[in-house]
This record gives C-alpha cells, sequence and structure tokens, in this order.
C-alpha cells in the first residue's frame, strides 16, 4: 500500500469511526405527526425493543378527533419515575419524536411530565390512528406503549341547497366568483348575494339567509391558511335560472402555478365540474369584481 | 519627473492581471499584504497601485445536515450540497510615501447573489528594514489572534474554526488601528465599533457608543535556518448592546383549548399591550494567546504547527450570540484549536485540525429531578488535503467531522446532530 492509499485508508477510518451516534438533521416534515422541539428519528415507534418500565402513568389529551393540518394540539401526561423523556409518533409513520422530559407536578413530585405541542400533516389521509406514546429512561429503556386513537374528522363540503365550491393544490391565493341569475356577483368583497333593498322590504331578520353566500376567503393576501378551497353556498332553495362561476389567480404566493377544480352541486347532485390551471401570466389580470376567468356555467331549473 | 496615472493603462493592468507583493517579505510588515504574483505593480510618480484578487469556487459534495426542504421558520432552503462562490474578491490599493489606500470588494453566492465591501483603510505609516509604524482608519482587519489575521487565499483549511467564527463572525470592523513593528517584536491596538461584518445583530453597524478594544503583541521571527516562529497575545474589551423592545398593541387571541373549532368566550384571551423596554449595553471580554512554527522537513517540504486558545465573556457574536441581559448571567467562552500541515515536494500539502469551543461553561440543563451540568461544546476535526501548493493556485477537498450538543439522544440527554462535510474547492489568486 503507497502512501497516498494509506492516508486515504486512515481518513476512511476515522471518519466511519466517529461518525456513529449522532441524531439524523431532519425536520421530519414527511412525518404524519410532528412534536414541537422534538428530536426526529427515523422508524417505526411500535417496531422499537420495549422494556417493562419504564411506564406512562397517564396522558392527557382532550379531543380524540382532529383534521389534517392540524396545529399546536396539546398532549401532555405523567411517566414512572427515572424517566427522562417520552418518544411520540403514529404507529407505522417514518419516524417518531423524543421529547425531553419535564418536572413533576406539586401533586405527584415523584413522576416526570411530558407537555408536547402536536401538529400534523395537511394531507393527512381520512381514517384512524394510533399516536404511541412511550417514556424512555437512560440508557436505552423504553417502555410499553400508551395509545391515543385519533380519528381523522372528515372533510366534507358544506350542505346546502346549491354549493359552488373551488379546491386548488398549492398554498396559493385564488378567488372563486359566482355570479348569480340576478347578475349578483358573490366574491370576497361581497360575500352575500342578498340584497335587502334590491329585493321586496322584508322585516325577516334571517332574509339575510336567502342569499349565496362565501364562506371563506382562503389564503387570502397569501397569509396561508392551509384550506386551499372556498364554496359558495344557497342554504335555501336557489332561484332557477342562469349561474356563472369564475376562478381569479389573485397571487400564486411565490408557487409557479395552482391546478383548481370548479364544481357545482344542486342538493349534492353534480350540475358541472370543471377543472384548470393558474399560472403566473393568470395574475396579470385586474382583481375585484369582475376578475378571473370563467371556470363553469350552469342552469338551475325552474321548480 | 510625476507622472499623473492614466486611466488606460490601468485597465491594460486589469488585462494583464499584474499583482505584486505591496511589501517586501520578511521585512516587518505591518499592513495587510497584498496578494502574490510575478508581475510588477504599476507605479506612476509617487503613486504606485496594486490591483489584484482571488476566487474561491467551492463544491459541497456532502453535508449530513442538509435536507430537501425549506426552513419551518424562515424558508430558507436547508439543502446546503450544492456548488457555490465562497469568495470572488478583487482590490484596489493605492500606495504613496507615508500613505496607502486600499478598497477590497467581495462578490459571493453563499446567501443568494451578494456583493459588498470586503475591507477599505487609509493608512499613514513608515517602513524601514528593522522597524516599521502604521496608523489606520476604515473597514480594518481585526487584530486579535491567529486564525483571523490570515488572509483568506492564505489559510491552509477552507475556514476558520468555530472558535474564531463564533466570537468574531467577520474578520474586518470598523475603527482605527495602530501597528508597529521593531526587528521580531509585533505590537498592534485598534479601536472598533464592535459589530463586524457577520454580526448576528447589527453587523458593520454600531448600536452604542462605546467602542471596543482590541490588540495583540507578539514576536515574528526566524529563529534558525528554515524555522519560523510567531506567537503573540491577545486582548479584547469592549461593550456588547442588547436591543430594547418596541411598545406593543394590545391583542386579543382565541385558544381552541376543546378543540372543537368553535370560538367560546372562555377561550378567547386578552394580552394587554406592554411598554416598550429600554436597550441595554454590556461588557465583554477576551484574552487569548497563539503561536504558530514553521520549519522544512527535508525531502519533503514546510511543515507548520500551530494552536490558539481563547478564554472570553459575552462576545460570542456569531454561533450562539451572547445576551447576558436575556439569559440573567454572564456567559463564558472557552476554545482551543491545534493543526498541522505537511508540504509534499510543494505540490501537495496535507493537513489536520482540531478545534473546541464551548460557548456556555456554565450551561446547565432541567431534567426531570435535578438541574446539570451541559456541556455546549462544538468540537470538529478537519482533515484537508490541497494539491497544487500549500496556499493560493490550489484544489483543496476538505473532510469535517463534527461533534456538537443540538440534538436530543433518545433518553432526552444532549447529542450530536448530524452534521460531517466534504467540501471541494478550487482557488486561483491573479
Amino acid at each position: 500500500m503507497g502512501r497516498r492509499s494509506s492516508i486515504w485508508f486512515l481518513l476512511l477510518a476515522f471518519a466511519t469511526a466517529t461518525c456513529g451516534g449522532a441524531a439524523p438533521c431532519d425536520t421530519g416534515l414527511q412525518a404524519r405527526v410532528r412534536v414541537s422541539g422534538g428530536q426526529f428519528y427515523h422508524g417505526s415507534i411500535d417496531k422499537l425493543a420495549s422494556a417493562d418500565v419504564p411506564a406512562v402513568v397517564d396522558v392527557r389529551n382532550s379531543q380524540n378527533v382532529i383534521t389534517p393540518g392540524l396545529q399546536n394540539k396539546q398532549l401532555s401526561g405523567r411517566l414512572d419515575p427515572g424517566s427522562t423523556a417520552v418518544a411520540i409518533g403514529f404507529a407505522g409513520d417514518v419516524g417518531y419524536w423524543i421529547l425531553a422530559a419535564d418536572v413533576p407536578d406539586a401533586d405527584s413530585p415523584t413522576q416526570p411530565t411530558f407537555h408536547a405541542s402536536l401538529s400534523f400533516a395537511p394531507s393527512l389521509p381520512q381514517t384512524s390512528y394510533d399516536l404511541i406514546v412511550r417514556a424512555v429512561a437512560p440508557p436505552s429503556s423504553i417502555g410499553p406503549a400508551a395509545h391515543v386513537p385519533l380519528d381523522v374528522a372528515p372533510s366534507l363540503p358544506p350542505t346546502g341547497a346549491l354549493v359552488v365550491s373551488l379546491w386548488w393544490d398549492t398554498e396559493a391565493d385564488l378567488d372563486l366568483h359566482v355570479v348569480d341569475t340576478y347578475g349578483v356577483e358573490i366574491w370576497a368583497g361581497n360575500i352575500n348575494s342578498f340584497d335587502r333593498y334590491a329585493t321586496a322590504p322584508t322585516t325577516d331578520a334571517g332574509a339575510w339567509n336567502e342569499g349565496g353566500i362565501l364562506d371563506f376567503d382562503s389564503n387570502s393576501g397569501c397569509v396561508i391558511d392551509g384550506r386551499c378551497n372556498e364554496n359558495v353556498v344557497w342554504s335555501l332553495a336557489a332561484p332557477a335560472g342562469d349561474y356563472l362561476a369564475r376562478v381569479d389567480t389573485f397571487s400564486l404566493c411565490g408557487n409557479s402555478a395552482a391546478r383548481w377544480t370548479v364544481e357545482a352541486l344542486l342538493n349534492g347532485v353534480s350540475l358541472g365540474k370543471a377543472e384548470g390551471e393558474a399560472l403566473l401570466s393568470s395574475q396579470r389580470f385586474s382583481k375585484g369584481k369582475g376578475a378571473g376567468l370563467t371556470a363553469l356555467t350552469f342552469t338551475i331549473p325552474s321548480p | 519627473m510625476k507622472t499623473p496615472i492614466n486611466p488606460l493603462s490601468l485597465a491594460g493592468l486589469l488585462l494583464v492581471g499584474a499583482v505584486q507583493t505591496a511589501l517586501a517579505e520578511g521585512a516587518p510588515t505591518p499592513s495587510e499584504p497584498s496578494a502574490t504574483s510575478s508581475a510588477g505593480p504599476l507605479s506612476a510618480g509617487e503613486t504606485t497601485l496594486v490591483i489584484g484578487g482571488f476566487l474561491q469556487a467551492d463544491a459541497v459534495l456532502t453535508d449530513q445536515s442538509s435536507q430537501n426542504q425549506l426552513s419551518p421558520s424562515g424558508g430558507e432552503p436547508l439543502n446546503t450540497e450544492r456548488f457555490l462562490i465562497r469568495r470572488a474578491r478583487l482590490f484596489l490599493e493605492a500606495q504613496r510615501p507615508f500613505l496607502r489606500a486600499a478598497i477590497e470588494l467581495d462578490a459571493n453566492t453563499v446567501k443568494g447573489m451578494a456583493m459588498g465591501l470586503a475591507r477599505a483603510e487609509l493608512a499613514l505609516g513608515r517602513a524601514r528594514p528593522a522597524w516599521a509604524w502604521e496608523l489606520a482608519l476604515g473597514f480594518l482587519r481585526i487584530p486579535f489572534g491567529l486564525e483571523i489575521q490570515e488572509r483568506e487565499p492564505d489559510r491552509f483549511f477552507l475556514e476558520r474554526s468555530n472558535l474564531s467564527r463564533a466570537l468574531f463572525p467577520g474578520t474586518f470592523d470598523l475603527g482605527a488601528r495602530a501597528q508597529a513593528s521593531w526587528r521580531f517584536v509585533r505590537a498592534q491596538l485598534a479601536v472598533m465599533n464592535g459589530n463586524p461584518l457577520g454580526d448576528a445583530s447589527f453587523p458593520a453597524r454600531d448600536p452604542n457608543a462605546a467602542k471596543d478594544f482590541v490588540g495583540r503583541l507578539g514576536m515574528d521571527s526566524t529563529i534558525a535556518a528554515k524555522v519560523h516562529v510567531s506567537a503573540g497575545v491577545s486582548s479584547l474589551k469592549g461593550t456588547g448592546f442588547h436591543p430594547g423592545t418596541p411598545a406593543s398593541k394590545d391583542v386579543l387571541v382565541w385558544r381552541d383549548q376543546n378543540e372543537d373549532g368553535i370560538v367560546q368566550l372562555s377561550e378567547i384571551q386578552a394580552i394587554p399591550g406592554r411598554a416598550a423596554t429600554p436597550s441595554q449595553n454590556f461588557s465583554r471580554f477576551a484574552v487569548g494567546a497563539d503561536g504558530r512554527i514553521g520549519f522544512a522537513v527535508p525531502h519533503l517540504g514546510n511543515a507548520t504547527l500551530f494552536g490558539e486558545v481563547v478564554w472570553a465573556a459575552n462576545l460570542d457574536r456569531g454561533l450562539l450570540p451572547a445576551d447576558p441581559v436575556t439569559s440573567g448571567r454572564d456567559l463564558r467562552e472557552f476554545g482551543w484549536v491545534v493543526g498541522a500541515s505537511q508540504e509534499f515536494r510543494e505540490r501537495a500539502a496535507f493537513g489536520i485540525r482540531y478545534d473546541s469551543y464551548n460557548p456556555d461553561v456554565d450551561g446547565y440543563r432541567q431534567t426531570p429531578t435535578v438541574l446539570v451540568p451541559k456541556d455546549m461544546s462544538f468540537r470538529t476535526w478537519t482533515f484537508t488535503l490541497s494539491w497544487g501548493g500549500p496556499a493560493h493556485n490550489r484544489l483543496v477537498l476538505e473532510y469535517q467531522h463534527n461533534r456538537n450538543a443540538l440534538a436530543v439522544a433518545a433518553d432526552g440527554s444532549p447529542t450530536t446532530l448530524a452534521s460531517d462535510t466534504l467540501t471541494l474547492r478550487g482557488q486561483m489568486v491573479f
């Protein structure tokens, strides 16, 4: 072996010998559940070798129903004496999180506690999950699993006689504009088509509910809320006639494109569906009333 | 006869890349030395112009901390395995009898395309074979320790150690400096803003009127045939700045405590606004010692051994910025670095460096039952292979093995967050 080869061999041998033991540098964004301030490790939490102790004494959780993209769900509990950390993760997920244990509560001074702030992946499929919490004690004892069942709430479309919905796939600011049969445009600048003075005068306090109502201006001004969905809903019967739905690309918020879908449902039955793509060029058009490209036209038949 | 400087001849110099050492090697050299080249400087009357620069282009081949994600907090790319221009420097120095002015511009792509001032100094001085003195004003190299005073293209390792980069995130600061040399004695003293380029809070600015006093007293001599020794002690005494906060408005906050997605009165909290808090100053200091010995190894080439140790308080401005007002106690830092390099027949060289830096010697952490000391040290082994010479025009391959306390081990204790790197650099000085 030459001198040059010897140097390389020594370098590689040293690197191999010293690389062990380091924690991976990973944000854990691929995991379905994330723990604020925790250290992410690869591997499924339910596959870790289990010891009899330490155990999780109790877990405090206020709701077993979660929604995709939910943030700051609080989870806390107590651990067996001697525990120094907890491992938290979904069974079968790509990884789990290690969170250092906190000081004991005054009412149980020998039992370390933990306080976790959880967030969930926006793409979380609608199903039931088994959130596992395991106490850890030095040097490497990982106790039995405490199970917290969590159900993902179905993201059902809003109910109503007529529902016009817009979805898109990136964190862009797209706006739904719907023009009703009277020519009234419903959008973020006019969220309700009901006009007390345009129709016959009424003293009915709930008359506003007769109009089509925009439920949410998603990602407004690029303040990302993650919903990427807007709906105009007529809770009561929608007037018969021709309707028009437009999609306005207010801003792509730094994204290169957004694929959108518009669908109109009359009493749960589809009247039409359209798909398209918002590109950077789509941002050029004027904003406000009348903005957007026509995506869908449909007709409400007379009763 | 005096001849005015002709811009055309200046441009011609740029074309041929004529550069030369500003001051003769071996003589006392209190001023920033210029790049080396075989070509001569441009002289016009009493004015001599020196133009030069260097380019360092990096390829980060592997980095354990690299991820194909954006930072969840700042949105910055977390991928660090990339090509980048680490430094592209161009400098111009004008010398007249007793007077010298230098400007150095830097361009890089470390955090996107950036260009800026790297050095700007106006100096009055005189040099003789046995002695020299100089008074300088401007954006000057900080006279502290060993690593900071090395010019970037002359440094054998790719970057300075964690110790040096934490305490001095930039090697230049705005201020005034006096330096003198007599035979083998070197002395430097500077008054500076205390916020060098790279400072985490106010780079190249000064939020308080108090200045930092920094200096080095040392020796630099050839003590025997082909044995060169330099050593010194450095000190810094200065004032740091804790920023105050502006007044805040009342805020209404909804916390969905029962996670039902519905606003309830019990879930609405009024957070009253808070009056502004004043900014505060705090004192900081550092003391260091350094040494280097260079000698020729028969049949191989030049070898260099060096080391540096620094004690400091409240001085970290780059890695984990020290703020004793926030922490409620002084943050004492301690670090040291040792290294060696060996040339092989003037074409290749190999170097090893080990550095350790603890940003909080008194650090502790809370376990469920007790407070325990926490060793927050950053330790790095650096292995460097260089082809083309120990400095200047060369190709460098460097592996860094990093140990730190940034991650949490399975039992909740601090452990190393993987961040080893392998980097290839091409460098040319012109």
